[in-house]
This record gives C-alpha cells, structure tokens and sequence, in this order.
C-alpha cells in the first residue's frame, strides 16, 4: 500500500512542486515581510516554479489513464492538459499582480500565496476521482478565493465582495455536501467508479434519488462556474476585487468548475443511458439560460468588470452546453474553448488594469478615446474583445464554431440557433466597449502611461495567439482530440 | 493569380499602416497603386478568360488543404457569374482611392480600412469553400464598422451599428446553416465545398423537433435565405441600409452600394439557390412577391425623400429588387438580366453616389428641401453645366434609359420574369414608373429653377473629379449602346447554373 503511494507520486510530481513551492514563499514572505526588492524575488521564484511545473506536467502528457492513491484522483491526458492551462494561466497573471496598484504593497506576496493555494486546489478538482476530493478541491479554491476577493483591506467595495462570495460559497456547498450524503447513502462509496458499477442496477426509485442528488451536487458546482441559479454573485465580487483578483478569478476557478462538470459527464456517460440523457436535457437548459442570462445582463453594465462578469457567465453557457453532449464528444471542444477564452481574458484584463490604475475607476466612460492615449494596447483590447465576441478570422470565432458543429452534428437545432442568436447580443455590449476605444475621443488627451516596453510586448505576445489560432487551428484543434480520447473511463 | 488578387490589398494595408501620419502623399500614393495593379491584374485575367465554357476556369482553381480535421480546403475560383463582380469590385475601389484623395482625419487607418475591406469582398467572390467564404462574408463587416463610425455624418455611430448587428445576425444564421450541410453530406472530403454541394441531394431529408417534423430542405434554405436576403437587402430586412448609405462617407457609400449589396445576391446564385433547388423553386413566388415589394416600396419612399442621398438609398432597394425578381424566376432572360444588373446598378449607383459626395464636398449638406421648407439645392445648372451633364448620366442609367447600360439588363429581366410571373412583372413596371418619377424629380428641383445664393458660389467639378466620374460614364454609355461584351461573359455560366432547375 505505501509502496504503491509512494510510487503514484511520481506521477503527482507538479502538484508536489506547487505545494513545496507555495510553503517556500510563505515561509520567505512571513521572513523577509518588509524588504521591497523582496517582492521581485518572490515573484522570480513563483514563477520558477510554475514553470517547472508546467514542464512536469508536459512530461505527463503521455502517460497511460490510471487511478492514483487509492482510486482518490484519475490521472489522464485530457486532466493533463487542463491543469497545463491553469498553471499558463496563473504564470500569466503573475505580471499582472507585479504590477498593478490595486493590491496593496504588503499585500502582493499574499496574493501569489493564495493563488497558488487555489491553483492546487483546481488541480485536485480536475483530477478527481472521488465524491470527496471533488469536495476538498472545490473548497480548497472556494476558501482560498474569498480571502482572495478581500484582499483590499481598506477598500470597502473588496470586503463587500469577499463577503457574499463566502456566504454564497457557504451556502452552496453545504447544499453540495448534503446531495453527497445521500449519494453515499444510495451507493455506500464515494467513488465514481463504484458509482458507474452501481448505476447499472439501479431501480425506478433509486434513480430519482441519484438524479436529485446530481441536482444538489450541480448547485455547488454551479456556483463555480456562475450557472444559472448560482451566478448572483459573480458580478459584485468580479466588481469589487482587485483586478489583478478579478483576472485570476475569470480564468482558474473556472477551470475547476468546468473540469467538474465534464467528470460528471464522463461519469454519468459511463453509467446508464437513462442517466445521461437526462444529465444532458438538464444541463442545456441551465446553459441556454445561464448563456441568456449572461449575455443580456451585459448590455447595460456601466462598470467594464462587471460587464466582464457577465460576459464570462455568457462563455460559461456556451461551455456548458458543449460539455452537455453525450457520449464525451464535447469535452475537446471544452478544451479547446477553454484554452481560447483563457487568452481572451487575460488580455482584456491586462488593459482593464491599466485603465483602472490611471482613472481610479473601471467605469466604460474612461476607456473612451483609447486609440488616441495608446494605439497599440487599443487595438490589442479591440482585437481580444472582437474574439470574445466570436468575430472571424480570431480565435474566438473557431471556438464559438466548434461548439455549434458539435450542437449541429447531434441535431441539436433549436439550441445552435438559441446559440446563434446570443452571439449577436453578445457583439453588441463587446461593440460598445470597442467603439467607445477607438470610434469615440475623449477629453483628455495624455498618453496612457504605465505600458512599459516589456508589458507592451507581453499584451502583444499573447494577443498574437488569438489570430494565429484563427487561421491555422487544425493541428492544434486534432492535438486535442486525441488528448480527449484518452480521458479515463471510470 | 487569385490569391494575389486576394492578398495583395491586405499586404497593402499592413503595409500602410507601418507609415507615419506624417507622410500623407505616400499613403495615398501606395493605396493608389495598389488598386491600379490589381485593377489591371483583373483585366488580364479577363483576356485570359475563356467565356465559352461556362465552368469554372481551370487554369485559376486553386484547392489546398487547410484545416485537415474538419476537411476545410482553402479553395478559389472563378468563372462568368463571379468575373463581373470582381471586375466591378476593383474598378469601384480603384476610383474610390481618387475620389478619397481629400480625406483629411486619419489618413492612415482609413486607406488601411478600405484596403482590408476589398480584400476581404475579393475573398467573397472567389472562395469556394464554405468555411473560407465565411470568414471572408464576415470579416468585410469590421472595416465597414469603423469606416462608417469614425468618417461618417451625424448619426453615424447608429448607422454603423445597426448595420453590422443586423448584418452579423444573418450571417451567423447562415453559418448553422453551413454546420448542417457539412454534416448532413456525411463529412467527407467535399463537405465544405461549395461546388460540390449543388444539385439538390438534400430534398429527401426530414428531422424532428419537439415532435414535429421538418423539411432539411425548406428549412435550412430558408436559414440561408435570411442570411442573404439581409444583405441585399430584400423588403423586411432593409432598414439597415437608408442609414448606413447616408451616414456613410462619399468613397464607402460607393463600395456599400456598388458592390456589398451585390454580395447578397451572388450568395442566392452561388449558394442558396444551386443548393437547394427544390425549396428554391417551390417557395420562387414568395421571393418574387419580396422582391417586387422591395421594388414598389423602395421606389415610394424614395419619392418621399428631401435628402438626396436617402432617394438615391432607397432606389438602391427598388433596384435590388429586380434583381431578386428575375433571379427566382429561372429563365435564361432573367437570371442574365439580373446578373448583368448586378453589374449595372453597380456602376450607375456609384456614379449617383459619388456625384453626391462631389456636390456634399461644396455644399455639407445634402438637402432638396431643407427641414425648414426652404430650397437646398436649386438651380445648379447654372452654377455647375459639367457636373450637370454628367449628373444627368448618372441619373438616366439608374433611370433605365434606353442607350444606357441599365436599360438593357432590366429589359432582359422582364422579358424573363414575364414568362414565369406575368403579373407580378406588370406591378414591377409599375415601380419602374415611379423609378422614373423620383429621378427626375429629384433632378427638377436640383438643377433647374431659381439659382439660390449659396449655389452661385459652388465651383464646377475640377480635373481629379472629372477624371474620376469619366470611366463610369463611358462604361455606362459604351455599354448602353453595346451589351455584348458583357452579356458573353456571363452567358455560359448562367447557362450552366440554370440547368441544376426543372424547366
């Protein structure tokens, strides 16, 4: 048994990293708290370790699906691949807090800490094998999260967030654990394998219970990822934290809800038919709702983040709905998707930042006249927010009609065209964004500083992928395919 | 040779973009130069062209994989339905470039602009693959965005984004459209080529939603009909267009009305119709009932209009309108006329706009009445004999002149549609009569009656003006009185997509 632990760790290696990387800079930050040039080390060093890790997880790509410490967690490609995009995105936030002003001085060694914190924590959720250590993830990045959203100390806007983001978070995991007891009660384990075994044998009633149970787990899970019942408080924490808070927000733990709800798919495609079925009706109701909901809230956000809130909730439905078709053909759409709207994010955020840190305010009147303040970081804002918006030749728009082809290929009309309709409310609230940057002038004129040469190269280096990606996205687009089929059947 | 013709715009206005604003002449001059080469690339093409055959040109055809995974290829090609459009598509740039040449605010990005957008309308009219024709179809959409909203008049930012919303909700319509015809015809090689796509394979197809059953055929022909019919546009989906012609500056009303609109109805020829030839000859009527009230409502609108740029909008949907008549009534006579109508109404509707802009650029405004009951623009006959003359061009070839080119192709497209719907072409020469009454209306009041005060002071046009309207004119005229030329381009190739329709 130890033997065995013990060698399953070889394959756990970049979790090991960050966890022994995330205890290096705690103890370094609780040491060396008031040295300045301190703070580059610790990010130097975040970022060393990050990339270690990402070159162990490159390693892992191609090992077999095997389940690892005793059926707890799954190791497979496609899982492989997802914690591959939550740590490129965690490395590329890590600029962001560097050099933003909306976290406090003292406060920004605290804030990789707890990012990295959350970052294991999504890596456990995606990994997950097992009811429970689906919950100690998600709590893991939960938790970690609302201390994350108050990470303002002073700034009442941060408490507030922080706030409804913990009772919110409270309250739907208590709901969640309350669904896993019973589950547990149907099936006498936690696990999912024992889970498909005995869903073979399940009765009429039996049934009813595991659906409601799925129901309740969804309310947790939901919440995550902002789905339709849950997403109340997406907005006003998406407002109220810092941006740097907020970026990390839109991208990680979206990671961990997304690869949640795709287990659960693997999970109830391997199970019976019945289920899945009904797993797939209900989730493309909650996503066409969660896509409605999200879309038309937007149009009339004055507050960019908020507005980026919402339109994340929109992108979230959309996912949802590709990871809603049966038989796992959605979940390389997923991916793909994911890793798109990743990089969107990122740079509308970066741009987000700085606006914000020369207004003091993210409110869409200051982004007027953009073009003329900074071309360049205008035109790389238009460019992300045209692909958010799902506008050929960009990155977007491939993502968008990946999860139509799919929709199309299962006959699901009615929803393709529901999807259809929400791409063009959604290009409205992105167009006014665009053409208050670059159609509109404002009044003062002073060159937006702060874009120093390496943030500008940065911003350009990772718009670029958006259009390269819209072109030629063949090869990446059958990498994760193959990546998908190998994800672990339970 | 294609793909140059494609890329070389988009090369260009990279190219213009690396400039500084400083140096105006040079940004000018390459995008001059750019459309004169391509503007003479086109016209070799045509000499090598052979128009007896009717298929696509071999020598042109390009097929290159592209994404792999899902069998998109990138495909080009041309034959005679698409050669007039390209033809037209290079001219009308090529003196838009002239007649921008006093564009003041932004030099650069707007030639960067206009040179994207030919690219792109370039794209749409060779691409014969699916995917490749999409992304072309939609990526005209944001140069036209700024363009308008950056350039355009008082209400421009309205305009513009009416426009690409209504515009981007057709076209992503069409693209689930697209989806479904790639995987209904199995995934294979040709599944996104257009081409391959014809003949009406889709008509025994049925699938079921919440219980009932529908046609493949009707309903997505309908889904593609939509996406098309917002372009053209036919009479619903029209509402988009008074404003994005009028708050359009001079050189992109020219391209919007001269060749965007035509884009619409290549779509029907080149995709809609061939694809889908049942549904397309079963629901003909419906479509020739639209286009008939595109053309009688356009033309009483247009009527009612005290700003000549908002007439001459509306006289753009009248005459899209025969356009859509003789296309859904499947005879030789009318697709011919309506292809070579494509064409015509390209260039008379360029001319009207351009000689509107000319008359904007003296006057900033464009008022026959103004809102306050006084006289806009009178007596410019005096003030301005050139510009009255070619003015009167203009005006009689949108007209339908006998001797100018519009008359030849509406004949043909009533001698067509007549043999199909004989009543319906009977209420379309009702249309062709107040086409008639607003034109010269419009010129009445414009040109002849009391010189106003502000009108003596306007300037005749100059050279560079002149110089401009000039091969327009010609073209007009020379193909007035000499319709072959263009009638051989495109005779064999209508010939071969009108065999895909039962008689």
């Amino acid at each position: 048994m130890l033997i065995q632990l013990l060698s399953n760790i070889s394959y756990y290696l970049p979790e090991c990293i960050l966890v022994v990387g995330m205890t290096l800079l705690l103890l370094l930050e609780s040491t060396y708290v008031s040295k300045e040039k301190f703070r580059l080390f610790v990010y130097l060093l975040a970022l060393i370790v990050l990339v270690l890790a990402f070159v162990l997880l490159a390693s892992n790509l191609d090992a077999p699906s095997l389940h690892l410490f005793g059926k707890a967690v799954v190791l497979d490609q496609w899982g492989t691949m997802l914690k591959i995009f939550a740590v490129l995105s965690t490395a590329g936030i890590l600029y962001l807090a560097y050099t933003s002003k909306d976290i406090y001085q003292e406060f920004k060694s605290e804030f990789i800490i707890l990012a990295f914190g959350v970052l294991i924590g999504t890596m456990l959720v995606i990994s997950s094998a097992n009811f429970l250590s689906l919950y100690i993830g998600i709590e893991t990045v939960s938790i970690l999260s609302y201390v994350l959203a108050s990470l303002k100390k002073h700034d009442i806007g941060s408490l507030e967030s922080g706030l409804k983001y913990s009772l919110f978070g409270a309250l739907s995991a208590g709901v969640m654990l309350f669904g896993l007891s019973h589950l547990y009660g149907l099936i006498g384990s936690l696990d999912y394998a024992d889970f498909v075994q005995k869903s073979a044998t399940m009765d009429a009633n039996q049934l009813i219970v595991a659906k409601t149970c799925i129901i309740l787990l969804f309310a947790g899970l939901g919440f995550k990822v902002a789905a339709f019942p849950m997403h109340m408080w997406s907005p006003d924490v998406y407002q109220g934290s810092p941006t740097p808070v907020t970026a990390f927000f839109a991208t990680v733990p979206k990671i961990a809800g997304v690869a949640a709800f795709a287990r659960i798919t693997m999970l109830l495609s391997d199970s019976s038919t019945d289920l899945m079925e009904w797993w797939t009706h209900f989730i493309q109701i909650i996503g066409i709702i969660t896509m409605s909901v999200g879309n038309l809230c937007a149009l009339n956000q004055e507050s960019v983040k908020r507005m980026l809130a919402y339109s994340s909730m929109g992108h979230m439905g959309f996912i949802i709905l590709a990871i809603s078709i049966p038989d796992k053909l959605g979940i390389s759409a997923t991916l793909f998707y994911l890793g798109m709207y990743l990089i969107m994010t990122l740079v509308s955020f970066y741009v987000v930042d700085q606006v914000n840190k020369e207004y003091g305010s993210d409110a869409s009147y200051f982004f007027k006249g953009l073009i003329k303040k900074h071309a360049f970081m205008a035109i790389s804002f238009s460019i992300a927010l045209f692909s958010l918006a799902g506008m050929p030749p960009l990155a977007g728009f491939v993502a968008k009609f990946n999860i139509l082809s799919l929709l199309v290929e299962n006959k699901f009309y009615t929803v393709a065209i529901l999807v259809a309709l929400n791409s063009v409310v959604a290009l409205f609230y992105y167009l006014i964004l665009v053409k208050k940057a670059i159609v509109d002038s404002s009044d003062d004129t002073a060159i937006l500083k702060g874009f120093t040469f390496l943030k500008q190269l940065y911003i350009c280096g990772i718009t670029l992928p958006l259009i390269l990606f819209g072109l030629f996205w063949d090869k990446i687009y059958s990498f994760f395919k193959v990546l998908s089929f190998f994800n672990f059947k339970m | 040779m294609l793909s140059i013709i494609i890329f070389l715009p988009l090369l260009a206005s990279l190219l213009v973009l690396v400039f500084s604003k400083e140096q105006e002449k040079l940004i000018k001059q390459v995008s001059f130069f750019t459309t004169l080469i391509i503007f003479i690339l086109t016209i070799v093409l045509g000499f090598n062209f052979d128009f007896s055959s009717g298929s696509l040109q071999n020598e042109y055809y390009v097929s290159v994989p592209w994404i792999q995974s899902l069998h998109i290829n990138y495909t080009l090609g041309i034959d005679g339905i698409s050669y007039p459009m390209v033809f037209l598509n290079a001219l009308l740039f090529l003196i838009c470039m002239v007649s921008s040449w006093k564009v003041e605010k932004n030099i650069k990005a707007y030639f960067s602009l206009l040179l994207l957008l030919q690219s792109s309308i370039f794209g749409v009219f060779l691409s014969l693959d699916f995917f490749l024709f999409y992304i072309f179809w939609e990526v005209m959409l944001i140069p036209m965005f700024f363009l308008i909203a950056i350039w355009g008049g008082e209400n421009r930012e309205y305009a513009a984004t009416k426009f690409i919303l209504y515009t981007f909700f057709g076209s992503i319509l069409m693209l689930v459209g697209i989806i479904a015809l790639y995987f209904v015809s199995g995934q294979t090689q040709d599944s996104f080529s257009i081409v391959s796509m014809y003949g009406g394979k889709f008509s025994n197809i049925t699938f079921n939603v919440f219980g009932s059953t529908f046609s493949f055929e009707n309903f997505f022909f309908w889904m593609l009909f939509l996406g098309f019919a917002i372009k053209v546009p036919i009479f619903p989906f029209h509402t988009w267009l008074p404003h994005a012609h009028v708050q359009a500056p001079t050189a992109v009303s020219v391209i919007l009305a001269g060749v965007l609109l035509k884009m619409g109805t290549y779509g029907f020829i080149r995709i809609a119709f061939p694809i889908f030839p049942h549904a397309a000859q079963t629901y003909s009527y419906v479509i020739a009932v639209l286009g008939i009230i595109s053309i009688v409502h356009g033309a009483f609108c247009a009527l009612a209009q005290t700003d000549v740029k908002k007439l001459v909008a509306y006289s753009s949907v009248s005459h899209m309108g025969f356009v859509m008549l003789g296309l859904s009534s499947f005879t030789p006579a009318s697709v011919n006329g309506a292809v070579m109508q494509m064409f015509n109404h390209g260039t008379s509707t360029a001319m009207m706009f351009l000689l509107i802009g000319i008359i904007y650029d003296r006057s900033h405004h464009r008022w026959i009445v103004k809102p306050d009951g006084s006289r806009g623009f009178s007596g410019l006959a005096i003030a301005m004999p050139v510009y009255t003359i070619i003015f009167m061009i203009g005006m009689f070839a949108s007209l339908g002149l006998p001797g100018l080119s519009g008359f030849v192709s509406e004949l043909l497209i009533f001698m067509g549609s007549f043999q199909t719907f004989e009543g319906l072409t009977i209420l379309a020469s009702i249309g062709l009569f107040f086409g008639a009454a607003y034109l010269l209306w419009m010129y009445r009041r414009m040109f002849f009656g009391e010189v106003t005060e502000e009108v003596k002071h306007y300037s005749d046009m100059n050279f560079r003006e002149v110089a401009y309207m000039l091969p327009l004119c010609l073209l007009v005229i020379y193909l007035g009185i000499f319709p072959a030329p263009l009638a051989n381009v495109m005779k064999a190739s209508v010939g071969l997509y009108l065999e895909q329709f039962i008689k």
